[in-house]
């Protein structure tokens, strides 16, 4: 239920409501906090941003959760991109070694190769993840929600009892 | 900002300020307990453990480690154990304690619960580990037999002709290839002899040819010269039958004085005969080696065995750490981490002190314990701390028995390398097994032992040194002797009051190896040679004679062969000889005729012409 929720949610914020970019703000910083292994240092901080800054929460979830699942999929490349910077470059050892002797930042795990290698691909990512979201958010609310809901296939979902029945419950509190 | 922030940010902070307060000291002691479970492979259990903020630290009430070996017993338990943690470290990540406080320790308590867990399927190594290599040492050492002391069963069984059998004895076979050798060797010196009589017409020639020359024919200095050069030709035919002669000679003397210097080694090989069969009669070694090894050391080496477990446990768990560790597997989501250590850094984990004191109660108990000591550097780093984990401890008991022990791991450089010491005195022994099942079963029932121990362990490689002193002894045996050697045994082991024993234990890059020296083989082999000395004396005699006997008549066969062939062969070589040096005599003898005969004539000549010149000379003055 939580989750026909969240996607219905962000079904609704793609039609209206925030700004394309609160919606691709939101996206790409769940992305980061997806990407990323849970309870770290730099991940509380995310979630602080996400907090303080009116990003649309709604699709920080949402974002949170499909790109756990490519974390998933893709762990064993993160664990050797961050074997790679942390193991293999010379260049980048002094650094290493300075922020694993500092205070706080050992708390972040980033000597840990699933964290760096998934952190540093998160950030790689964001701007491209954050302009695209916010093109598509743009372009979905223009021309493509009008051409989605036209589609055959979205009336089948539409009609279907699950989907009849989800309302249904929904409505149900607003009745009461 | 989104207005509502506080909220989302307060009430989720508050509620898990709340959850952490309330669990942490849960937490930790769970976290704490599967962490000493993992080492040392038994339960542990912590009561009471309380987290405080300022100083951020840690104390519980009590600390018991459960025996893997025994779980209704602990390994140690502990009173109150108190310790800070170093705030500005652990903002670092990392756990430093300058300095852990353990009081009460109590070594061997029993426990009301047991403490065993699970044992853990461990990967098959490639190489074995030293205490396998000392267990299977420890076998094939309980596998040697006693020897027989039982002079009147050796008499018994001692079957002499059997024994002697020829085909048993090494000269006995030698002599049979020698004859055989001999004889082959004799049709070749026959051959050999006939080609020589061959030249015998050869030497008719040369004595017929000398003969022919008639010195008193010689009436000048040219038919002189013709005899003289036919002489010289002559005596050259004489001198090549004379070298084909030495030559031929030369070979069959080498023969014959091969097959006397082989029936000479006749003797040596008749030596090895005796030792063999000696061995094969089963007669006792009077030294007594290895006796005394063989009753002690099973039982003593089984101990020594089941503290090398300890020592290779410390080995294989206490790791160095490395540079750029090789890239792992890990499981999904968990990563491997990489350390990036600095010099003069903390690393993860530091206990730097750890202070341990502990004991029954003195006033009340006559056998009270007591023991303290300190654990120094006990960190996941040495090369992060530069420093290797040492352990100190001075233990108790009753005021007689003392312990001492001094251990350092140090992984600071490869090859690892732990050193241990360890002195015990005054040891109160109530019950050790003796002897072994299939010999002389018996036990101390009372004695008072010392011990020093030292071991080196660098790397795979494993040196110890361990000397035992056994004093006051009393010894108890499961039932009476059977057979001489129980009984020698019995009465020296029955006779003392103590003795001492020096075990070494070491691995190098090819095996295990144990050495074992007591003062009891001495006594052992002293005793053995009062009581069967002169019959296993007797024995051997007996044996020698009858072997040399038989070994004499066989020998007598090769020397009769040997010296008839040899006897033959000489004799016709000198008759040869003297045949050959008389032509050789000969037709030197008429060279130097002809060679007189020419020097008569030249000196008649000059006579002549000298003779001649003066007449002339005289007509000339007239």
């Amino acid at each position: 239920m939580f989750w026909l929720k969240l996607v219905t949610n962000f079904i609704k914020i793609l039609r209206e409501g925030q700004t394309p970019a609160q919606v691709a703000g939101g996206f790409a910083l769940g992305s980061i906090l997806g990407l990323s292994p849970m309870f770290t240092l730099q991940g509380i901080l995310v979630w602080f941003v996400i907090l303080v800054l009116d990003v649309n929460l709604s699709a920080a979830t949402f974002s949170l959760g499909v790109f756990a699942l490519i974390a998933y999929i893709f762990d064993p490349l993160f664990h050797r991109l961050g074997y790679f910077l942390l193991a293999n470059i010379e260049g980048l050892r002094a650094l290493w070694t300075a922020l694993y002797n500092a205070p706080l930042a050992p708390l972040t795990r980033f000597n840990n190769t699933v964290v760096l290698g998934s952190f540093v691909s998160a950030l790689i990512l964001f701007t491209p993840i954050y302009l695209g979201m916010k093109k598509f958010v743009i372009v979905y609310r223009a021309t493509l929600g009008v051409r989605i809901r036209k589609m055959k296939v979205y009336q089948i979902i539409d009609r279907s009892s699950l989907v009849q029945w989800y309302r249904r419950v929904r409505d149900l509190g607003s009745v009461l | 900002m989104r207005k509502k922030f506080v909220l989302f940010i307060l009430i989720p902070a508050v509620i898990v300020s709340i959850i952490v307060y309330l669990f942490i000291d849960r937490w930790i002691t769970s976290g704490l307990e599967y962490a000493g479970e993992q080492a040392v492979g038994a339960k542990v259990e912590i009561d009471h453990l309380h987290v405080s903020i300022n100083p951020i630290g840690l104390e519980f009430a009590r600390l018991q480690v459960a025996d893997p070996g025994d779980g209704w017993k602990n390994m140690f338990e502990t009173g109150k154990v108190k310790f800070a943690l170093n705030f500005g470290q652990l903002l670092r990540g990392k756990y430093i304690i300058e300095t852990m406080e353990v009081n009460n320790l109590i070594l061997g308590t029993t426990r009301t619960t047991d403490g065993s867990l699970p044992k853990p399927i461990t990967p098959a190594s490639s190489s074995p580990g030293l205490t396998e290599q000392a267990a299977s040492m420890i076998n094939s050492q309980g596998s040697n037999k006693a020897a027989s002391f039982d002079i009147e069963k050796i008499k018994r069984e001692l079957n002499i002709d059997s024994i002697l059998n020829p085909n048993n004895l090494a000269t006995y076979r030698r002599i049979d290839s020698l004859k055989k050798q001999i004889n082959d060797a004799g049709v070749e010196w026959k051959a050999t002899l006939d080609e020589i009589e061959k030249s015998k017409s050869r030497l008719s020639e040369i004595e017929s040819k000398a003969k022919q020359i008639n010195v008193g024919a010689i009436k000048d200095i040219a038919s002189a010269t013709n005899a003289l050069n036919n002489a010289k030709s002559i005596l050259n035919d004489a001198n090549e039958v004379k070298t084909s002669f030495n030559t031929r000679k030369s070979v069959i003397t080498d023969g014959v004085n091969k097959f006397g210097g082989s029936i000479n080694d006749l003797d040596d090989l008749a030596a090895q005969d005796f030792r063999n069969v000696v061995n094969m009669a089963r007669l006792p070694d009077l030294s007594m080696n290895g006796i005394a090894a063989m009753v002690l050391g099973k039982d003593l080496l089984r101990k020594a065995y089941e503290y090398l477990g300890y020592v290779e446990k410390a080995r294989t768990t206490i790791h160095n750490s490395s540079d750029k560790p090789p890239i792992e597997t890990p499981k999904r989501l968990k990563g491997q981490n990489i350390y990036f250590h600095a010099e003069r850094t903390y690393p993860k984990f530091w206990i730097k002190k750890i202070l341990i004191s502990g004991g029954t109660d003195q006033t009340n108990d006559p056998q009270y314990f007591y023991a303290k000591g300190q654990v120094l550097n006990i960190s996941n780093d040495q090369c992060a701390t530069g420093m290797p984990l040492t352990v100190n401890l001075m233990a108790t008991r009753g005021g007689t028995t003392t312990l001492s022990f001094d251990a350092t791991f140090d992984r600071r450089k490869e090859p690892a390398v732990d050193h241990y010491k360890a002195e015990l005195t005054g040891l109160a022994v109530h019950e050790m097994s003796f002897g072994r099942s299939d010999f002389l079963p018996s036990k101390v029932t009372s004695a008072i032992a010392d011990a020093s121990i030292t071991a080196v362990v660098p790397g795979s490689h494993f040196d110890s040194n361990t000397k035992i002193i056994i004093k006051n002894m009393n010894l108890s045996f499961d039932r009476d002797p059977n057979g001489l050697v129980e009984r020698l045994v019995h009465d020296v082991l029955a006779s003392l009051k103590g003795f001492t024993v020096d075990l070494r234990m070491w691995r190098d890059d090819h095996k295990f190896d144990v050495a074992f020296a007591t003062d009891l083989d001495d006594q052992l082999a002293s005793r053995t040679r009062q009581v069967i000395g002169n019959e296993v004396a007797k024995i051997q005699n007996d044996l020698r004679n009858k072997l040399n006997a038989k070994i004499g008549e066989k020998r007598q066969e090769v020397e009769k062969l040997f010296e008839e062939k040899k006897s033959q062969v000489t004799g016709r070589l000198k008759d040869y000889e003297n045949l050959l040096n008389d032509k050789l005599a000969l037709v030197e003898a008429k060279k130097k005729e002809v060679e007189d005969r020419i020097d008569k004539e030249k000196k008649k000549q000059t006579d002549d012409l000298s003779k001649k010149a003066k007449d002339a000379l005289k007509g000339l003055f007239k």
